[in-house]
């Protein structure tokens, strides 16, 4: 039974990573029009500096300061933010499906960076053991539930903040121009400040959320960077409702928790093998669903505005 | 002095001549209409006059100003804000926030007043421009509505209360009659009269000729990129060239 209970715990974390994830993607394509297939590449931005700034294992790099995680945890936004606004200027040149190959390239390269520069990165090898936060404090199991908090409390975080921003005149300009571009522009918007301004602040939260990914895995090597979790997390934004507010956290525990299931179910290793593979037919199916049946997602933008579009009016 | 001064503007695409050096100048105060047949280069001189669009030659000056080579908003922020032809605007959002939208300050729509609520403050006075404008025109009571869900005629009155919101000087109307119920053209007539009351100057674009006669001070004529006939209304109508274009050659 409390083998159960700790695979929820797991479940609920990773669901709650993804949530933060589907969050920002929900800014950045949701909001502000900039559907983004390269986001893992600033988690794994965040993820190598977290790492290569906190690490205390490894001596065999050329940089490991062993700084403390909270510098790591704002190195990791702030190199993710800066990777943002320099990969930010060339992309946001190109609208629709031109910034969809490019972010997806981009992504591409830092991977292939993490794997050719080992005497940075370890290469495909990698780091692990990496240590949690309060681990000392609550020991074993209890750690487990520590991250938990710790991830739900950065869910709640990030919700406000970004509904701060959606009932600003900062989160309607970008519904507008979103759909409109050129009549932004004619009423003196400056887009493009604007767009570049949502992507780095994206980057830093993809970057602030790639500590707690760590926590949760406990090593990081390149291959953990593929374009999974992107689709992922673009599954999750989908299903929750692409634009609403509570979609992305809604979607991220749908997702997650349906699809990590199928690992509760026990047997031989060649059936371990197939229902691995089991968990993306499932996300399949479910986003076959979705899209037959509420094809804007569990919530959507409308319902999630119409309060706020009624009470500010009067 | 005139706010808007084109000089010898043309516009290449290729080998083709959209444009070819037209000039024109509208005066503060007035309302002036660029009327002639599909094809003759009067939403490519638009484009152009407002930084959607670079001439190939000449100047366009506003406010004595040369605003060639601006960014679109760069020329909106001096006062000139125009309107296109298909009037969608913020389609996901209610005829209010749309106001709301075009209404605010740049300072006030940052990222970091976002962030730090500065913008509170300052979206009371525009909150009650909206109410004044969204009365004004009878849409009060759609304000909650979203742009996609308005029937045709609201959308184009939204679209003018927007660019309106903005507090222009000068706004250049892009074919505001086409599609417009021809009962509801006098209300559109005496709508642009009396925003140019209030001091705004306007430059038109129609393909209606009546609606144009009726509301311009000057007109010019485009016919294949160039300008063959300016006036007053009532000199145009008599003008054999422009006769010719739009009804042929008597022969």
């Amino acid at each position: 039974m409390t083998g159960v209970l700790l695979f929820f715990v797991g479940v609920l974390t990773l669901a709650g990573i993804y949530a933060i994830l589907a969050m920002t993607l929900n800014l950045e394509a949701g909001w502000a029009g900039m559907w983004d297939l390269g986001l893992v590449g600033f988690v794994a931005v965040g993820a190598y500096t977290y790492t290569i700034l906190t690490q205390t294992k490894f001596d065999d790099v050329i940089i490991h300061p062993q700084l403390p995680i909270w510098v790591g945890m704002l190195g990791a936004a702030a190199a993710a933010a800066a990777f943002a606004s320099v990969i930010g200027l060339p992309t946001l040149r190109v609208r629709g499906e031109y910034f969809l190959i490019t972010t997806l390239a981009f992504a591409e390269v830092v991977r292939q960076v993490a794997v050719n520069t080992q005497t940075i990165t370890r290469g495909t090898i990698g780091f692990s053991e990496l240590s949690r936060p309060l681990e000392g404090t609550f020991p074993g199991t209890g750690n487990r539930i520590v991250l938990l908090v710790i991830v739900w409390i950065g869910v709640v975080l990030v919700y406000l903040l970004l509904r701060r921003i959606a009932h600003s005149p900062y989160g309607r300009l970008l519904r507008g121009f979103r759909d409109n571009d050129p009549v932004a522009r004619s009423l003196g918007k400056a887009t493009n400040h604007h767009r570049l301004r949502t992507y780095i602040l994206a980057g830093a939260l993809y970057g602030l959320t790639a500590p707690m990914y760590l926590w949760y895995l406990r090593s990081v090597t390149p291959h953990l960077f593929a374009p999974d979790i992107t689709f992922v997390t673009w599954t999750a934004l989908v299903i929750g409702g692409i634009a609403s507010k509570r979609g992305p956290i809604i979607g991220a525990v749908v997702l997650l928790v349906l699809t990590e299931s199928v690992s509760l179910i026990q047997g031989s290793a060649n059936l371990a093998v197939i229902l691995a593979s089991m968990r993306f037919v499932v996300l399949g199916l479910l986003l076959i669903l979705i899209m037959r049946f509420r094809p804007n997602g569990l919530t959507d933008e409308r319902s999630a505005f119409a309060t706020v579009q009624s009470s500010d009016s009067l | 002095m005139s706010l808007l001064e084109i000089s010898g503007v043309t516009k290449a695409f290729g080998g083709l001549l959209a444009v070819r050096e037209v000039s024109m100048s509208v005066e503060e105060g007035s309302i002036v209409a660029v009327i002639g047949p599909n094809g003759a280069g009067k939403t490519s001189l638009f484009n152009v006059v407002t930084g959607f669009d670079w001439p190939t030659s000449g100047t366009v000056r506003f406010d004595g100003e040369d605003i060639g080579g601006l960014e679109p908003w760069q020329v909106a922020r001096r006062g000139m804000v125009r309107t296109f032809q298909t009037p969608v605007g913020f389609p996901a959002l209610t005829v209010w926030e749309n106001l709301m939208v075009a209404g605010t300050k740049p300072k006030d729509e940052s990222l970091l007043a976002a962030l730090i609520g500065s913008w509170k403050t300052a979206e009371k006075a525009v909150k009650g421009r909206a109410r004044q404008l969204l009365e004004d025109l009878g849409l009060w009571d759609s304000r909650q509505s979203i742009i996609s869900d308005l029937p045709p005629g609201d959308v184009k009155l939204t679209d003018f209360a927007r660019q309106l919101m903005f507090e222009p000087r000068m706004l250049l109307l892009d074919e505001p009659a086409s599609g417009v119920d021809p009962s509801a053209i006098g209300r559109l007539a005496d709508l642009i009269r009396r925003v140019r009351d209030q001091g705004v100057t306007v430059l038109v674009i129609d393909h209606n000729i009546g609606f144009v006669l009726d509301i311009a001070d000057v007109v010019h004529v485009m016919a294949l990129g160039e300008v063959i006939a300016s006036g007053p209304p009532e000199e145009i109508v008599h003008n054999e060239n422009v006769i010719e274009i739009y009804l042929g050659r008597p022969r």
